[in-house]
Formats: C-alpha cells, structure tokens, sequence
C-alpha cells in the first residue's frame, strides 16, 4: 500500500514489547499514519479497534456480542407474536388471501403473458396468462424460475463506480458532465448495446436517443439472435419478417432443424398451438404428422413421428432435394436413412400442397431460412399455413462484431452496456473484454455486478421485472405490458427510466417515472385522457394491449438467389474485410459475410 | 444332566462354606490384580469417552453421520440394536433355563450370564432411543396422556418393541438384583466385620470401611438370611426366571417381526424369527463364555468355574452352533426351493454381492468354529471356547448387518435403491456402546460379587465332604450353654447357634411346640433352609399366587388398553387392518404381564419379608455376621410377657449333640 | 454385638423408597398437569393491549357484527384484524376527544399500524381456514369462547390438537344451524343429538374417519 515495508522497523518493532503480538498484514504492524488514514477512510468501524487493541476491550465485545446473540431467543415463535392490522386496508388485499396480477415474462427480449400470484404483497408463484393471445396460458421454466431471481440475495444493489459503492446522484452528476460534450458531437463515440428490444416504450426512448445523438451507434447482442432468421427472410423477401406458423391449417409439418418445441421466445406459444393442432387433427382421426430432420436431438426431434438425425452442412441440399421435389422433379434415390427420411417427408409435403408446413429454427444459416421460405412458396403453403409478419424486434441496430470492431480501432468513447452481458456471452474471438478496455467510459446496467459490470467504470442496478413497470412485444408481435408487483427492494431502475435520462440529461427521482414513460409512449396512440386511463387500466387487467399483434404482411418472393450451400463461406469481392471466421453458432456474422440481398417487389 | 456328561467334580473336595464366602467376596473386598482392573477400566473408559463424543456429535447432526440414507434406514444402529438385545436374551435364556433346570452347578455362571443381560440391555437399550431423528421426543413412542389426543400404533412391532425393552430392563434388573440379594448381605457382613476391625485398630480408613459396609447394607435391604426370607427368595427368583423365559421369546418376536412382518424380500419369511432367536441365544452363550473365561483367567477362579463348567458350556456352544447351522440351511434349501424371484436374488447378493464379506463373516463364523467342540480337549480349554465366544459374537453381528444392510440396499422399487458404506461413526458408536458395556462390567467386578456365593455354597452343602465335616467338628467342639449375660435392656428373645441346617431344623422342631402365642420362632442361615420350614410352621407359603395376580392385572390392563385406544378411542385406518387386530396386541401385553408380575413379585418380596430392615434386634446377636457365612441361628422372639425364656434355653441345652444341641445360647436384648 | 444401622435408619429407607415411588408417580403426573395448566397455555389470560378494546361493548352490548370488523371470516383463511381504518369509520365521530382511542387517532394520523398481542396461534404446521368452519355451521363461540363477555379479550381454549380432535371426531357434537353460528351464548339444544347428524348431512360434513386424516390439517 505504501511501498515496500520498513523490515529492519518492522523487526524491531515485533521484538519489542512483552508477550506475542497479532497482526493481520505488515501495514498493521508498521502502524503508519498512512495505514491509520486508510483503515479510518474504509473500515471507519474498525479503525477504533486498531487504534487500541486491548485484550480487555475485545474481551468485552465479544462478551456483549455473545450476551446481545442470547437475546435472539427471547423473540416470540417466529415473530408471531403480534397482529399488525394495515392502518388503510387497500382495497382487494386481503392478507393470507391470494392476488394474481398480469404480467409479462421476458425471453430473450421476447415477452410471454404470466399471471403473478402474490400473497401478503408478496409474489410467490409464476403461472401462464390464460388469456393472453400468444402464450395462452403456457409458460416455460425460465418464467416460473423468475420469482427466485427476484429474491436472489446476489442481485445487484446498489450504483457502483470503479467497483465501489456509489450512487444515483453521483453518477447524474458524472454523466452530466459529460453531456454537453456528447452533444457537441452529435454523440460521435457513443455507442449502445442491449439486448433484443422488442419493448415499444424502449424502441421509443432509443429512437429519441438516437436523434438527441444522431451519431450514437446501437448494437444488440444476443446468445442466439433472430438476425440469420431475419436475414433469410430478407434473402427470400426482401426485408425481414417473421414466420409464424399456423399448425391447426396444417395437415403435415415438417421441420429441418425446426425448434419450435425447444426452449426459446417462441416455445410457449408455438408447443401450445402445435399440441391443440395435433389433438384436433386426432379428434377428427387424423394424424398431424411432424417429420424432423435436426443435427442434435431437440425436443422437437425427439416429438417427431419420422426424424433423423442429418449433418448441418446437409441440411440445405436436403431443402433443395425437397424444393425439387415439390417443383416435380424426382425424388432422392439411396437407401440411406436421410434418403428414406427425404423421401417420405416429400411426398407428405407434396400429397399436402397448401397445407403442409416446413419449418427451420433459430440456429439454422440464413441460406437455409431462405430455401425454406422458397419451398413453402413452391408449395403453396405462404399465407395457408404460415403467416409473415413484421418482426416483434426493433430493427436497425448493429451487431456485437460491429461493436468490437470499432472498440478495437478507438474510435469508441463511451459504451453504454444496458440490460446485457457481453463479457461473458460474446463469442471468445471477439475479446469484448479486450475492447473494452480501450473505451475511456464505460457504463454497465443490469440485474447482476456481473461480468460486463467488471469492466464497467459504472454499473447501475436494474430493477427485477417483478418489480418494474414496463412492455414487451410477443413473437406475433403482441404488446403485453409488465407491472410490478412488489415495491422494488433495491435501488434498480428500469431500462427506459435510463434511457430517458441518457437522452436528455435531466430529471430528478421523480421526473424518471417508469409508469409516467409506460404511459407516455402509449399515449401518442392519440384518444382523449380519459378514454386511455380507461383502456390502459383494461390492459394492464388483461396483461396486454388487445389485438395488437402483427398482422399479416403481403409478401412476394425474389428471384432465386443462385447460392449453393457452399458458397456461403467465400468472400463476396465487394467485402471490404475478410470475413469472421463461421463457426456455425454466430448468425449475425454468417449474415454481414452473405452477399446484398437482390431487392424484389415485395420490398418498398 | 451335566453329571451324566463329565467326569471331575463341580467344585474342589476341599472346600467350605467359609472358603467359598472368602474367595468370591475378596474379590469385591480387597480386590486383588488392582493394576490390571485400572487398565482395563482406562481403556473401557476411553471407549465410554468415544462414545460420549459420538452422542455429541449425533445430536447435534443427526442419524446421517452414521451414513444411513434414504434406503438404507436401519444399518449398523439396528445391527447394534439387534446384536445387544440378543447377547442379552441369550445370556438371560441361559441364566434362567439352568436355574428353572435346578443345575446346581450354575453358581459359576449364572451370575455373570445375569450381569451381561444386564448390561447388554442397558447398551441395546440406548440404540433405539439415539437412532431417533430427535431422540428427546423417545416418549412418544409410549402411551402417556398426552394433549394431541393420540395414541402410539400398538399393531406395529416398532411399539412392541419399546414395550419389550422396558420390560426387558426391568426383568434383567429384577433377576440379577433378586440373585445378588443374599450376596450382597454376605459382602454387608464380612465388609462390616472388617470396619469393626478397623475401628478396633483406629485405623485412619475406619470411616471409609463403615461406609462402605453401609452402602453394601442399604443395597442388601436389611437382608437377614432368615428362614422365611430364603423361602420366598428360592420361588421369586424362580418365578422371575420363568417370566424372564416367556420375556426373551416375546422380545425377540418384536425384534424379528419388524423384519418378518415387512414385505421386504430376504425378511418376510416364517423362518426369520426363528434363527433370529437362535442366533440370539447363541450369541448370548457365546458372550458369557467368553466374559466368564476371562474372569475365571483374570480373578483365577479355577476352584469355582472348573472344567466341568467348561465342558457343559462347550457343549451348548457346539449344540447351538449346529442349530443356526441348519437355520442357515433351511434358509437357502427354502429360498431356492419355493421363495420368489426376489428372494432369491437377495441371497444371492449376500454371498455375492457389495456386502458378501459381512455375509460371509456371519457364515462362516457362527457354523464353523462351534465344530471345533466335538473335540473334548477343546471343549475344557479356557482360550478355545474364549475364541469361539468371541468368533459367535462378531458372527452374530455380521448377521444382522447382512439382513439388514442387503435388503435395504435394494428392495423391489429401482427407485429406492441406494448403496450403503460402513461409516466410522457408526463403528464409533458401536464401540462406544461396547465401552459403556464393559465399564460397567468392570465396574460390577470391582463391588459386586462375581461368582453366586449362595449357590456355590449350596453346591458344596450337597457335594462336598469338606463342607459337612467342618460342621460336624463345630458341633463336637462345644459343649451348649446358656451364657449369662447381665444384660438390663428389655429382652427381645432368645438366640441359639448351629453349625448346620439339620441341627437347626431338629432344635426348632423341639422347641416348636412352646407357647405359639408368644413366642415367635425364625431360624437363620447363609444357604436356604427348606428343612427348617416344616417345624416354622411355613410350609405352603407361595409367592406364586402375587407373580400370577401381577401378570395377569398388568397384561390384561395393557390388552384393554390397546383394544380401547385401537378400535374405540383412536380409530385410524392402516393397510385395512380390522379394528380389533387382536393378536398384534398380545405380544406387548404379553411382555407388560411379565413386568407388572415382576414388579409384583418384587412387592411380595419385600412385604412378606417385613423388609426392607435395616436395623433389626437379631443383628444384636453376637457373631450373628456368620449367619451370612457358615452358622445357622435359632431366634426365638418375645411376643408377650408369658415369654419363659428359661424355658428354651432348657428345652435347648436338653437336645442331644448330634441332633440339635446349640454351640451357643444367647439372650438378646430389643 | 452393634448395629450396623441405628434404628431410625429403617424410617428413612422406608420414607426414601416411598419417595421415590412416588416421584415415578408423580413427577410425570406434575409435568402433564403444568403442560395443561393456564400458565402454558395462555387460557384466560388477557394481555395488555395498545388500547383497552372490549369486545363486551362493541360486540355484546352496541350489538356490532362479528364481520363487520372480521371481515373475511366466512370467506377466507383469516378472519382478519381490522384496519386502524374501521375502528375510524365510528370514532371520527363519536368519542373523538378521548384518551383512550388516542392510540387509534395516533395510528390513522401517521399511518403507523396498531400492534396487538396476538392471541390465538396455531403452530405453523397445522392449517387452518376460518371460511369453511364457519360457513359449515361451527359457531365463532365453539372455539373463542363468549367474547361479547370479555371485557378484556383473553384465549378461551388452548388451541391443542386434542380441542381440534374432539369436534373433528364428531362434530354433529358441535355445528349449529347458520343462523346460530354468531350467536356467542349458543349452547346445544335438547335435540342436538338428532339435529346434529341432521345439520351435518345438510353441510356435507364428512365425519370421524375423513375430519381426523392427518392431511386435513397438516397439509
């Protein structure tokens, strides 16, 4: 702490004095004024105790210690021991009773409808939202588990700058100061990341972001982003869109490496559409046949009445195989399992013409995606079985290479981390802990001091969607709002109060009301202020906004882009850089390394 | 029986009634190889220390650190359970049958046999309560009033089991203090004499030696050797071997049909009760021959515990041993005969499975080394039959682990199979229990006598020429005289000294006859006087009418008990058992009837006797301390002041010397 | 020859064997009769409370109803306590200047609850729903006792599980028709032992063997 100690003291010091002495590091036994100064700045408690290290006075204080523990049994059983009726009983709280409020469950980004079920102000127990319009009624493990991280005593609590504990105010203050700068250059520098943003009021408040900074770049990050699905749609269509099938039209669905039963945004809503499909296809005594073809064993695959297990590199000459089946042409010769699989699953798809289904999943190449949209096109099933939708996710952002890249030139000089964690997340190659190392401020929100948060100069607290108000667009595109259900136990915010305040640098506690910008970004919707404190009070009983999912996009499909398979991984000769190297997990590189998109009608 | 068996005598042709008081009581008294007690006690002590840890430890963590787990429940703490309630039976069963035999060689055995089940039941005892989660809430287990208005389930053997015990303790403590009673009078006697000794000499440990004279007195209940008492003494102590008999079967029936009353495979079988009692026995003989060798080796009892004794003990060792032999047999032919799929596949993990090193142990050591006992030379050899005692005992253990630890580790659900290891606590806290044994056995051979003084005497009384001649000499010695002593208390009565039984008899005959009204006649004796009874006016008394009274009362009150709170008061359906499952409450009635008998044989004891008296005028006898050692008196006691005491003392001095005359005339004052 | 024991020895091994027979007797006797005693259970003790509140003058002599202040009796588990907020509804009326409700007053002007002693608790193992009880015919009184004639509210019954046994074995004993289940000085009629099994047809009451399940209360 003060450099190298004084040993020859040190020794002198030791062997002074009568009886053995006890120390706890070098700095202790020197006893330096600069070791006192330190002890009293960080241990203020403490520094009394080093100051005068008698036997009798630490004797003393265990002894009280130990006295003070004893009282612990005197309390009643379990502090039962009282009654304390409220003064004004809220209306409808009833204590010992249950209440369940609508809420929602966030995926990725992706929101589910849940009912909270509190007791005693207390939320206590997960269960799906009967009638929300996407989960109906479903939720997965991660939604039940999320009333354990509310109470999970390793959540971040407090501001902390450079690791210490900090507050609110300082860091305003901080960033206030900063402000003025960023304004000048039009937020030159700036850069945000996030995760996947599909919340309305969120996508707003980066929108003002952006043009209060118009040079701010954003980026999202993501363990298995949308952006190859979106991209093979783009491949396809022109623009990104959103499949989303219809199982109950469908007679046969096949999936190559489709995950719709897997974990994912999509899983609630998808497994239970599947399910009631599949039972009213048996109540009229049919059979809703599933064919999957899937590199790894997914719940999907494993649901399936014919599956085999096919390499992924062969996953697109296997659409192609189907797609020239369902153009007339012939069907695969061979007697290998994948040939026997490709064999059945065309002709089901062909005998079902209008109504079959194929389905490819999160993980799969954006070629894929698109020799996907092609065969269902071929097939007639666009628009039957499967409609495209606008993507629930906002678009626009650039992705976490793009990020690193510029981190790795300087040229970012702030980086606002906000609801992520892409220290740990990000692929290895990109060393996001490297890169952040070379940006001058650093600034971290999230629900842990995690990862990201070490690297951070500032991590702020975020508030547990338990506690938070706030929205969240479905898979099909369904707003459902989130209201909190206890008072917030820490000091966390939510990621549009932060928001609002990077985007105007003003506003006190209260100015940053998380149900005032809920309200607000609601509101443009235009009615008098009645009539909406009217239909937001219905949908925050209902869970979300009525009939607000996407609707069906008119779509055509682009010319034939003449990829094959195995052209994906060479360089187009426009590409300014050499190419990530594909390791088959990270999408969003697969789609920056893919050739422009050809533009079709369908795209205006 | 065991005369047809050998040959050599049952006790040295030298030996007198004196003698036999000497040896046993020098034992307790003076305490000879000192040295070699501290040692043994500073290891049993140790091993008590290992076991005061463990209980530490267990309370504060609980069962778990035995290793016991879901499956698993019952391992070594039962094993422990199982194998000390079965040295105890065995050792009770072995006690009580030569006493209800009438072996009259049994003086050198029974009472080691008594100690151990005592002590065994003692250790056996604490395992059921310690193997509870929270062992102070035991009592529950018992049917005390209690405020949730429930019952214990007195259809399960886990309830008659807690019923047993308690009878057990009670049954072993009753037979042992019941034999130890004359005993300790003998040992109140000589360790008096000795602090009159000692405060005659002024010794500085005079106040040491009273005490202990007085605590032997206060223990031995004012026990006089009278006549009347020996009487009731002989049938109690009989009576209490009986109930003891009926006890350990009744025991072991709750021991093993917690095994056999399950659907367990390798437990539900007809035949586990019956080698479970069995190898209890035999772990129980096994137990007391090792434990009396090494007293006979260690006090050098050669004279008591002779190679006769050796003998009919190897032979029980080699009989039982062939007897859990053909259980073993009978086990396997059954089970590979006729048992099902999953019986047979539990005994086959035993011999080969996780465990078959603890299966095997339990084979090979409970058949085999009994074999070794067909030889006669073996069979007399202290360190053999040392060997196969301690060889029966580890096999006796290894046997309850197999049962226990092989079908628990997988019964019929894969779901609850889970593996089981021997964990140090659980060894910890079997040699804990081990400890606690031997302390206080070790504890009991420090004070108490080791050998049964009154039936090694009564042994000599009926074998041995030594005994009769030294009683012949006495009475040729004197001439009988009424001494005069100026004595100006009020007169209590008038006291005559004998060498013998037969004197005694043939003196109170003679005088039988002056004035019943008021004078009261007792004779006294170190042995009992069944001859002295017919002129005491006495015969017929019987404590058998209390015994039956007592066991009757307390095992019907217990049966009403368990047919009111089963089928009237606490009505709970378990499995569709009847109501009134009236046989599952026979075996805790039975073993209540047998300790409510005892107690109140215990009652009758004490009330016929007039005891307990500590301080009686006949103590004022002079010499009367030899009542409990090698003289007969004659009390004749004023009840009246017709009493003519001059009278006696001339009917008395009349009597021939070979038929009745006194050594010694007395008058005692109140 | 001397006595090893002097004769007052025999009297006090006597009296000593006496005792000691008796302590088996009645050391076990004792500690069942302080387990029962009203010093373990509470029985007819009444606490000090923040204010002296009388159910004898609210409740027996004013007549209020039992679910006016315990609103959710007959609908949920608890019974509930009421809010500073109901005692407020009379008492910013009437007796608004006295001493003793300034407690009250206190509590509703800086929102600051009332704690009052708690007197009825059952081990948190064991549940417990007010609404079916009463709702099926088992009067407030069966269990607390006459509380219009507690001035000072005290436990009336040791809540031990034996009090809950005796009606769950036979409860035809106890329910009342529903309009008596308030009434606080209800006893048995005559006819209880006809209208009882009556009454408990009439609720669906299942008796004996499916009220004394140990799932019933200890769930």
């Amino acid at each position: 702490m003060t450099g190298p100690p004084d040993f020859p003291a040190l020794r002198a010091k030791l062997a002074s004095g009568d009886g053995p002495r006890f120390w706890r590091s070098l700095d202790a036994v020197a006893d330096s004024p600069e070791f006192r100064d330190y002890l009293a700045a960080e241990f203020p408690s403490a520094s009394q105790l080093a100051a005068a290290p008698e036997r009798r006075g630490f004797l003393k204080l265990m002894a009280a210690s130990f006295a003070l523990g004893g009282l612990t049994a005197c309390g009643g059983a379990g502090g039962r021991d009282h009654e304390v009726p409220y003064v004004n009983q809220p209306e409808r709280i009833v204590p010992g009773t249950d209440l369940a409020y609508a809420s929602s469950a966030l995926f990725d980004g992706f929101g589910n409808g849940i009912l909270v079920t509190t007791r005693n102000g207390r939320p206590l127990k997960i269960e799906g939202n009967p009638d929300h319009p996407w989960s109906r009624g479903g939720t997965d493990v991660l939604a039940q588990a999320s009333v354990l991280g509310l109470y999970d005593p390793f959540r971040s609590q407090a501001v902390q700058h450079l690791g210490r504990p900090s507050s609110w105010a300082a860091f305003r203050t901080a960033l206030q100061a900063q402000m003025p700068a960023w304004r000048g250059t039009g937020g030159a520098g700036l850069a945000l990341l996030t995760g996947p943003v599909t919340s309305p009021t969120v996508a707003a408040q980066i929108a003002r972001l952006r043009a209060a900074y118009p040079a701010l770049r954003w980026h999202v990050g993501a363990g298995a982003g949308r952006a190859g699905l979106y991209e093979g749609a783009r491949l396809a269509y022109g623009r990104p869109l959103e499949t989303i099938p219809d199982f109950d039209r469908a007679r046969t669905i096949v999936a190559l490496d489709g995950d719709f039963l897997d974990l994912g945004p999509g899983q609630v809503g998808l497994s239970r559409r599947w399910s009631a499909a599949r039972r009213a296809a048996y109540a009229e005594g049919r059979l809703l046949t599933l064919h999957a073809a899937a590199p790894t064993p997914t719940l999907t695959s494993a649901k399936a009445d014919v599956s085999v297990p096919v390499q992924a590199a062969r996953l697109e000459a296997l659409a192609r195989a189907l797609l020239g089946l369902a153009e007339g042409g012939a069907a695969p010769s061979g007697d290998d399992p994948v040939a026997r699989w490709t064999r059945g699953a065309g002709k089901a798809l062909t005998e079902a013409r209008g109504a079959g289904l194929v389905t490819a999943g999160l993980t799969a190449s954006p070629a894929l995606h698109d020799l996907v949209h092609r065969l269902n096109g071929a097939l007639g099933n666009t628009g039957t079985t499967l409609r495209l939708t606008e993507p629930a996710e906002a678009q626009g952002a650039g992705t976490l290479a793009d990020l690193a890249d510029a981190m790795a030139r300087g040229t970012v000089t702030a980086l606002i981390v906000l609801g992520a964690n892409p220290v740990y997340e990000a692929p290895g190659a990109l060393d996001l802990a490297a890169g952040m190392g070379r940006v001058p401020l650093k600034i971290h929100a999230g629900l842990y001091a995690d990862e990201t948060a070490a690297h951070a100069d500032w991590h702020l607290p975020v508030a547990h969607p338990l506690e938070s108000w706030g929205d969240v667009r479905s898979l099909d595109g369904t707003v459902g709002l989130i209201q909190p259900t206890i008072a917030p136990f820490y000091n966390g915010r939510t990621l549009p109060q932060m928001l609002a305040f990077l985007a105007d640098g003003t506003g006190g506690d209260g100015a940053e009301d998380a149900l005032g910008l809920l309200k607000a970004r609601w509101r443009e919707q235009g009615t008098d202020e009645a009539a909406f404190e009217a239909g937001f009070s219905e949908a925050l009983r209902q869970g979300f906004w009525a009939d607000s999912a996407r609707p069906a996009e008119t779509v055509a499909l682009t010319q034939v882009a003449a990829i094959s398979p195995y052209d994906v991984h060479t360089p187009p000769a426009e590409a300014t850089s050499p190419p990530e190297p594909f390791d088959g997990t990270d999408t969003p590189d697969l789609a920056r390394a893919l050739p422009p998109p050809q533009r079709g009608e369908g795209d205006t | 029986m065991a005369g047809a068996l050998v040959d050599g005598s049952l006790i040295p042709p030298e030996e007198t009634l004196q003698g036999i008081g000497g040896a046993v009581t020098a034992i307790p008294l003076t305490h000879p190889g000192n040295r070699r007690w501290w040692i043994a006690f500073a290891g049993a002590g140790a091993l008590l220390g290992i076991f005061a840890v463990t209980l530490a430890y267990l309370l504060y963590a609980g069962p778990g650190i035995w290793g016991n787990n879901n499956a698993v429940v019952w391992a070594l703490d039962i094993a422990s359970y199982d194998w000390w309630i079965g040295v105890a039976s065995g050792s009770l069963l072995v006690s009580a049958i030569l006493l209800l035999l009438g072996a009259e060689w049994r003086g050198a055995v029974n009472r080691v046999a008594e100690t151990l089940a005592l002590l065994a039941t003692a250790a056996a005892g604490l395992y059921p309560i310690i193997h509870l989660g929270r062992p102070w809430f035991f009592f529950w287990n018992l049917p005390y009033p209690n405020t949730y208005d429930l019952w214990p389930q007195f259809r399960s053997p886990l309830l008659w089991d807690a019923i047993d015990i308690v009878s057990f303790l009670v049954i072993c403590v009753s037979l042992w203090f019941i034999g130890l009673l004359p005993d300790l009078a003998t040992l109140r006697d000589r360790a008096f004499a000795e602090a009159m000794r000692q405060a005659d000499a002024k010794a500085p440990t005079r106040g040491l030696a009273l005490l202990r004279a007085q605590v032997y007195g206060i223990v031995a209940s004012g026990w006089r050797g009278s006549a009347a008492h020996w009487q009731i003494w002989v049938q109690a102590y009989r009576t209490v071997a009986l109930l003891g008999v009926l006890l350990v079967v009744s025991v072991q029936t709750g021991a093993s049909v917690m095994l056999a009353g399950s659907l367990m495979p390798g437990w539900h079988s007809t035949l586990l009760p019956v080698s479970f009692l069995i190898n209890a026995v035999y772990s129980g003989v096994g137990v007391t021959a090792m434990i009396v060798m090494l007293i006979r080796l260690v006090y050098g009892l050669d004279t008591l515990v002779t190679p006769r004794h050796l003998d009919v003990l190897g032979r029980l060792l080699l009989c039982l041993g062939c007897a859990s032999a053909y259980c073993y047999a009978a086990e396997a032919f059954d089970t590979f005969l006729n048992g099902d799929a999953q019986g047979r596949a539990v005994l086959v993990r035993r011999l080969t499975g996780d465990h078959a090193l603890v299966s095997w142990t339990a084979i090979l050591s409970l058949v085999l080394p009994a074999q070794v006992l067909w030889s006669a030379r073996a069979r007399t050899a202290p360190l053999v039959l040392a060997a196969v005692g301690l060889l029966v005992a580890i096999g006796a253990y290894a046997d309850h682990v197999m049962v226990l630890v092989v079908t628990l580790t997988q019964d019929f659900l894969p779901s609850s199979r889970l593996p089981y290891g021997v964990d140090p606590w659980g060894i910890a806290t079997f040699a804990g229990s081990i400890g606690l044994f031997l302390t206080l056995l070790l504890l009991f051979l420090r004070y108490l006598p080791a050998v049964s003084i009154v039936e090694s005497r009564r042994l000599a009384l009926a074998e041995v020429p030594a005994a009769q001649e030294a009683a012949r000499a006495a009475t040729s010695r004197t001439a009988a005289r009424p001494e005069e002593d100026p004595v100006a208390a009020p007169l209590w009565g008038v006291s005559a000294t004998f060498a013998s039984q037969g004197d005694l008899a043939a003196a109170l005959q003679a005088v039988s006859g002056l004035g019943p009204d008021h004078v009261r006649l007792d004779g006294h004796g170190p042995v009992p006087m069944p001859r002295t009874l017919r002129p005491l006016g006495l015969e017929g008394r019987s404590i058998l009418p209390y015994a039956l009274a007592g066991a009757l009362l307390g095992g019907a009150g217990f049966f009403a008990m368990c047919v009111y709170a089963t089928a009237y008061d606490y009505v709970f359906l378990i499995g569709g058992r009847p109501r009134l499952s009236w046989p599952s409450f026979v075996v805790p009635s039975l073993s209540f009837a047998t300790m409510a008998g005892c107690v109140a044989i215990h009652g009758a004891l004490l009330v016929l006797n007039r005891l307990p008296r500590l301080n009686h005028p006949a103590f004022n006898i002079p010499g009367f301390l030899r009542a409990s050692d090698d003289r007969f008196f004659l009390t004749a006691e004023a009840r009246s002041d017709r009493f003519d005491a001059g009278k006696i003392e001339r009917r008395l001095t009349g009597l021939p010397a070979e038929a009745g005359r006194p050594l010694e005339i007395r008058r005692i004052p109140r | 020859m001397a006595q090893l024991f002097t004769p007052g020895a025999d009297a006090l091994y006597r009296l000593a064997l006496m005792t000691g027979v008796a302590c088996l007797v009645g050391l076990p006797v004792l500690a069942a009769g302080i387990v029962r005693s009203n010093y373990v259970t509470g029985v007819g003790v009444a606490p000090a409370q923040p204010l002296p509140f009388s159910h004898k003058h609210h409740s027996g002599e004013l007549g209020i109803d039992c679910r006016y202040c315990h609103t959710t009796v007959d609908k949920e588990a608890t019974a509930g306590i009421p809010p500073t907020q109901t005692c407020m509804t009379c008492h910013s009326q009437i007796w608004t200047g006295s001493d003793m409700l300034k407690p009250v007053r206190d509590s509703y002007a800086q929102d600051i609850p009332l704690e009052w002693k708690r007197l009825n608790k059952l081990p948190q193992y064991v549940y417990y729903n007010h609404s079916v009880h009463v709702t099926k015919g088992i009067g407030c009184s069966t269990c607390h006792g006459d509380v219009t004639a507690m001035q000072m509210t005290y436990r009336a019954n040791a809540f031990e599980m034996r009090f809950c046994l005796d009606c769950h074995r036979a409860p035809e004993k106890y329910v009342r028709p529903p309009d008596q289940v308030w009434n606080m000085t209800w006893t048995p009629p005559a006819d209880q032992a006809t209208l009882g099994p009556k009454l408990a047809a009439e609720y669906h009451i299942r008796g004996g063997a499916r009220l004394t399940e140990c799932g019933i209360c200890h769930r």
